[in-house]
């Protein structure tokens, strides 16, 4: 029994990790229609630059803070040329960067090479009982996520929130209502980066670990996959996805042990979740969580389009 | 010194290396013009394709050659399928790129757990082996020379096709304005199913190229598709010509820079970093790739030609 609380606080800080990476992805395209495509980058520089910091023997508060400054400059950075792409060109190209970025720290020795860098400090480095580590790392997750939930509903529910919508709809429109939609953009990229960045390095000094195999592309694919089930326009969309898709994962893991599947269970995760995601897509594009849109009361009834 | 010696051998390993780009990235590019998508499924067609020829030629003991054609039909008829039940209906109902993307995200992530349940996750090497010889001034194989011969004729049989026959103008005109096309009465779905095939299938085939090599595991495909998006890119999406060119020069690029870079003491990964630098910028710079060019140095030769 106690392995098993051990076992769901495990799963808990992982699907928090996740959600705030999720959430990263929701403000920039679920909100604001930036499909970068690259979000992992900047997950494995928050991720990378924990790790040194603290082996270097920085406390982890500044370690952290340097994280979110050094992904928030690279998205700010990455953002810059790459917004001047049209839309499908602007993922290729953050696809890229990403892959440039893990290519480069998986190639040079002193960046970690393909070993990674091991022995992370943890950030709670007095408590030395593994569950109370968890239960400890829970809380730290769930502050973070709860942070940048608020930063989210902050930038959403407010006329900032609804000049970025309007870019999703229609930039065009924004354009001509005198918004600089540019600065806009970027600036929900730098955001969006620094949410990334910080779940990074929540999550190396939760492992110990930091790695390139831990940093592949298809930690992008997942997040999105995350994002559009649960609703890339909603707050509770991004935790839901996260929550959906690991405990599908984790769940199959576990029912291995009780049932005979004829199918092994983490490619059986992967199935679903491959169908799950074409089915949503097709059924039900908003995810499950669907965004609220504000009506407006007309004083003489709605106008017929 | 040691770059002169290495040359010729360089230069034909580029053009095995890309003809494999150019097999692989042509279905890639054709529907990326005409669905404004790109179809990241592509990889688990590649994945597909080989094992597919590993059962027919080194299992059931047809052979290679048959494993390359069994492949090749195999993986079109998956591809052509594919856009049947799952990218039409989904294009009809949802606009914008962003969901076939994801949804093209979603079926090659079922897809290769599909493959990985199937054959395994082990790497499976083809029972035929390909011994070394020599060739003039290249060391060579069979398997490098099919690769080859094989690239060739598709590339003769595709211009062929896109330049003199009446489907390959359907196709030409479908990647540039369907709209006309439909308008024309000719059926698009038709024309787009045969391209969903043969882009398939010739992923597929590139697919068995590059296990008959070093065997086929599951992750075959996913490590090529960072490779064919750069190749499209390079190339400007929707050009058949493009991708062929971009193809061998992308691979030029890197077989030549390794011994440049290691002979300045440089890593000689950066060889693949410098070929993804090169894509990014074309993006920043010249989004229409190569091919894109074509038409300026066309409008800037015959400015010169007035002017002299």
């Amino acid at each position: 029994m106690y392995e098993f609380i051990t076992f769901l606080g495990d799963a808990a800080v992982i699907i928090l990790i996740f959600a705030t990476l999720s959430l990263s992805v929701n403000l920039q395209y679920g909100s604001t229609g930036i499909f970068n495509f690259g979000i992992v980058a900047f997950f494995m520089i928050g991720a990378y630059t924990l790790s040194f910091l603290e082996l270097a023997g920085f406390p982890f508060t500044l370690a952290l803070a340097a994280a979110i400054a050094l992904s928030g400059v690279a998205g700010l950075l990455i953002s810059l040329p790459a917004l001047n792409l049209r839309g499908d060109f602007l993922s290729l190209a953050t696809f890229m960067f990403a892959e440039i970025i893990r290519l480069l720290v998986l190639n040079v020795p002193s960046l970690g090479g393909a070993v990674g860098i091991a022995r992370v400090p943890s950030a709670f480095q007095a408590i030395k009982v593994y569950s109370d580590l968890v239960a400890a790392n829970i809380v730290l997750s769930l502050a973070v996520f709860l942070v940048f939930c608020v930063v989210y509903w902050a930038m959403i529910s407010s006329p900032y929130g609804r000049v970025l919508k309007c870019i999703r709809e229609n930039e065009m429109l924004a354009e001509s209502l005198g918004k600089n939609t540019f600065r806009y953009k970027a600036q929900v990229f730098a955001i969006g980066s620094v949410m990334a960045g910080t779940a990074g390095a929540v999550y190396s000094q939760y492992l110990g670990f930091a790695g390139t195999e831990l940093f592949t592309y298809s930690v992008t694919f997942m997040v999105y996959i995350m994002s559009i089930i649960g609703g890339s326009t909603t707050l509770l969309g991004a935790l839901l996805g996260s929550f959906i898709y690991l405990s599908i994962q984790d769940f199959l893991r576990i029912a291995k042990n009780w049932v005979t599947i004829p199918v092994d269970p983490n490619n059986l995760a992967f199935i679903l979740f491959g169908f799950a995601t074409m089915l949503i897509l097709y059924y039900r594009p908003e995810g499950i969580i669907r965004e609220k849109l504000r009506q407006v009361k007309y004083p003489h009834g709605n106008p017929t389009p | 010194m040691a770059i002169a010696e290495l040359l010729p051998q360089l230069l034909f390993n580029s053009v095995v290396s890309g003809s494999v780009f150019a097999l692989a990235t042509v279905g890639f590019s054709l529907t990326y013009s005409i669905l404004k998508f790109p179809n990241i499924a592509q990889a688990a067609f590649i994945t597909f394709g080989a094992y597919f020829a590993y059962t027919i030629s080194s299992v059931w003991m047809f052979g290679f050659a048959s494993g390359i054609l069994a492949a090749f039909l195999a993986t079109g008829i998956l591809g052509a399928l594919s856009y049947a039940v799952i990218f039409r209906p989904l294009g009809r109902k949802v606009s914008g790129f962003v969901a076939p993307t994801v949804a093209s995200v979603g079926y090659g992530l079922a897809l290769t757990f599909i493959i990985q349940q199937i054959w395994g996750r082990d790497l499976l090497l083809f029972s035929t082996i390909f011994d070394a010889f020599s060739f003039g001034p290249f060391r060579t194989n069979w398997l490098w020379n099919t690769t080859i011969v094989f690239t060739l004729i598709v590339v003769v049989a595709m211009h062929y096709m896109l330049a003199r026959t009446k489907f390959g103008a359907a196709m030409r005109g479908t990647s540039s304005n369907p709209d006309l096309v439909r308008a024309s009465g000719i059926h698009i779905d038709r024309v787009i199913i045969f391209v969903w095939f043969l882009g398939s299938a010739l992923a597929g085939v590139a697919g068995v190229f590059l296990a008959g090599q070093n065997g086929v595991a599951p992750v075959l495909g996913s490590n090529m598709l960072v490779t064919v998006m750069a190749v499209a890119i390079f190339a400007g999406v929707g050009s058949f010509y493009g991708v062929i060119a971009a193809a061998y020069i992308l691979s030029f690029a890197q077989n030549l820079s390794i011994p440049i870079l290691l002979s300045i003491g440089q890593p000689s990964f950066y060889s693949i970093a410098v070929a993804y630098a090169v894509v990014i910028a074309t993006l920043l710079f010249f989004p229409r790739g190569i091919s894109g060019t074509g038409p300026k140095l066309e409008l800037l030769i015959a400015k010169m030609r007035k002017v002299v």
